[in-house]
């Protein structure tokens, strides 16, 4: 039996409840809405919180809180193939329950944690890359292209840092984006042209101020651009307000 | 704003602090305060990458290079002549709260060359850390810098206010500071440390008693050493290093090789900086934090200097062939800890998955363990996959995997500097 879910993280697992109900054992894969199919009739799983919850809830209860924070962030680095290997995840998990997590040389475990590593890294490295822009109305707004969906996961630490400001993070890979405002935390769409952005007053200024700060603070008898770009790859450079590429 | 002119002061006090390695974040979780802004993530942010390479968290300027002192490695001394800024507590937060918001930074590093005395200097930096703190509420990182021959009252009211405090003891020995830096003294050095350290000791016993007592300094305090100004060994450093992790329980001594743009006497006369050599510092540096080495186990005195070829680890390896090969899955985790190429990740990351399955070599690779160094010094169900038992042969090997790091491409043009 083969299923298709709608793409989100809520499908995906109300997809596997479904195969899980009708009998782990004759699902042969889960997959995302329209992707091309030869031989089958999959079957359709719309998402349902309700269903979803039930499975989280029993893999935290089970296995512990972390199993479903790799078995989340695994998700979220949308690789290829990753259904199949989250789903033999799942059923390692609820076949070992406690000692899940210790078979670290079980490959389907390996495999989903290098998963869950690549999106923990993204994140923890745009935490620090993600620059704000000042708008003339004061909100900040900050433009990304990530490679893993880590917007959503990187909102709870702006939220905790700038409680009192307004400000929006774009993921403009994916047309969407977080709107923080009046203290509340919202998931939006943002379509695909854009108007010209107006900043602030003071933006540029800070802006050069910075790109000078930037230069000085290198010093130029340790140059050493190999040890930079493997810190900072290049593909986040044109989302930096400093001028990477000519210093 | 006048943007021109606070653009030419960032300019030269941030050109005046580079030399300045610490930038770290990490060691504090202030939280945010209601109606304030920002706080202090534990793990630490790295924001940017300078075309050094080096990591910038932090807002790392002077608050002024103006300095009564004449140290003859420093770029601020006051006999040099350089263009001379000073920015004042308003200005310089201000910055900070700009960069802060705009996510460029994790918080603030101010230090300073001394001006007029040292309590005075300390005094405007108390200002600023104040200002930060409680007009503006913040509540990220602040870093600052405790000037010797302060008056102890005075670090202890700067420790109120910030996340991290450190004294640069610069020059390894009394010798070198007797040489390079004559107006100050040891004892100069020691004293705001000791201050700290006793005000972070007592701080802790309190808040045994209440959490509502407010840290004192809760990333603790550092240090940093130049490489290559005096005659000093590397044995010499790196028992000062241990003797100060043990006794005034620092959090990290930082090493900077010293960049030859000054001239003088005493001085030495170095082409380029002794990078290599500052990068074993560092690696020793880390087996003596997180893998239970002695700095005599590494260095020893018919052995002064680090082996500038092959990493500390590796040459303690080669040392020892009676410890060597160990079983992956009986050997201890002190032990694990000492193979080259298993850091303290791999070994946890052994511990725990040996409690569930007896690991073969293959699912040593399975579990993300790097073998290539590994193999010549471990067997994996009793079997050995290095193929080469010699100590030489062994030497030779892991000497080509060392060609390849990225810290000897800088150093190749060092000449007979080192």
């Amino acid at each position: 039996m083969n299923y298709e879910y709608d793409g989100t993280f809520f499908g995906f697992l109300s997809a596997v409840f479904d195969a899980w109900h009708d009998g782990i054992e004759k699902t042969e894969n889960i997959r995302t809405q329209g992707e091309l199919s030869l031989f089958d009739q999959p079957r359709f799983v719309p998402s349902d919180p309700g269903k979803a919850r039930r499975i989280l809830e029993a893999l935290r209860k089970q296995c512990g809180g972390r199993a479903s924070h790799f078995l989340y962030y695994a998700f979220m680095a949308e690789l290829p193939g990753r259904e199949e290997a989250l789903l033999l995840y799942l059923r390692l998990a609820f076949h070992y329950k406690k000692e899940f997590l210790h078979h670290l040389s079980d490959e389907p475990v390996w495999a989903v944690r290098q998963m869950a590593r690549r999106t923990g890294n993204e994140r923890h490295k745009l935490l620090g890359l993600l620059r704000f822009r000042e708008l003339s109305d004061g909100m900040l707004y900050a433009r990304l292209a990530p490679s893993c969906a880590v917007v959503p996961l990187m909102a709870p630490h702006f939220v905790s840092r700038f409680p009192g400001e307004r400000w929006v993070i774009h993921d403009i890979r994916r047309h969407m984006g977080v709107l923080y405002e009046n203290h509340t935390l919202s998931l939006i769409e943002i379509p695909r042209t854009l108007q010209e952005l107006s900043l602030s007053r003071d933006e540029q200024g800070f802006n050069h101020l910075w790109q000078a700060y930037y230069k000085t603070i290198a010093i130029k008898e340790r140059r050493n651009d190999t040890v930079r770009r493997s810190f900072m790859p290049e593909k986040y450079w044109p989302w930096l307000i400093e001028d990477a590429k000519h210093s | 704003m006048d943007w021109d002119g606070i653009q030419e002061k960032l300019q030269i006090l941030s050109d005046a602090a580079k030399y300045d390695v610490s930038c770290s974040s990490s060691g504090s979780r202030r939280a945010n305060q209601k109606g304030g802004i920002g706080n202090a993530a534990c793990s630490g942010i790295c924001h940017t990458w300078s075309s050094d390479g080096r990591c910038v968290s932090l807002l790392k300027i002077l608050m002024t290079n103006y300095c009564i002192y004449d140290c003859a490695y420093c770029v601020n001394r006051c006999s040099r002549e350089t263009k001379r800024a000073m920015l004042t507590p308003e200005e310089i937060a201000d910055i900070t709260i700009q960069f802060y918001r705009r996510n460029y930074i994790e918080g603030l590093f101010l230090s300073s060359g001394v001006y007029q005395s040292p309590d005075t200097t300390t005094e405007l930096l108390i200002r600023t850390a104040r200002l930060l703190r409680d007009v503006y509420h913040f509540n990220g990182y602040i870093h600052m810098k405790g000037i010797p021959g302060t008056d102890e009252r005075l670090i202890r009211e700067l420790g109120q206010y910030v996340d991290r405090l450190s004294v640069n003891i610069e020059l390894p020995s009394s010798a070198g500071l007797r040489l390079l830096a004559p107006q100050k003294t040891k004892q100069s050095i020691l004293l705001p440390m000791r201050a700290v350290r006793a005000g972070i000791a007592e701080r802790q016993e309190e808040r045994k008693k209440s959490r509502k007592v407010p840290a004192f300094v809760p990333a603790g305090q550092t240090t940093q050493l130049i490489i290559g100004a005096t005659p000093d060994s590397d044995r010499t450093i790196l028992r000062l290093s241990e003797s100060l992790y043990r006794h005034v329980s620092l959090k990290r001594v930082y090493y900077s090789a010293y960049v030859p743009m000054l001239h003088g006497p005493g001085l030495p006369e170095l082409r380029t900086p002794p990078l290599l050599r500052e990068h074993r510092l560092y690696q020793a540096d880390w087996l003596l934090r997180f893998y239970q080495f002695t700095a005599d186990e590494i260095l020893s005195d018919d052995m002064p200097d680090f082996d500038l070829h092959l990493d500390p680890k590796a040459c303690w390896a080669l040392r020892h062939p009676e410890v060597f090969p160990i079983e992956i899955n009986r050997a201890s985790y002190h032990m694990l800890l000492r193979v080259p190429g298993i850091g303290v990740q791999s070994a946890r990351r052994i511990c725990a998955a040996r409690r569930q399955a007896w690991l073969s070599y293959d699912s040593l690779r399975r579990l993300g363990i790097v073998l290539k160094r590994a193999k010549y010094f471990i067997t994996c169900r009793g079997r050995y996959y290095g193929g080469h038992t010699g100590q030489g042969e062994i030497r030779r090997h892991l000497l080509q995997d060392e060609g390849r790091s990225r810290y000897e491409e800088v150093d190749l043009f060092s000449g007979g500097t080192i």
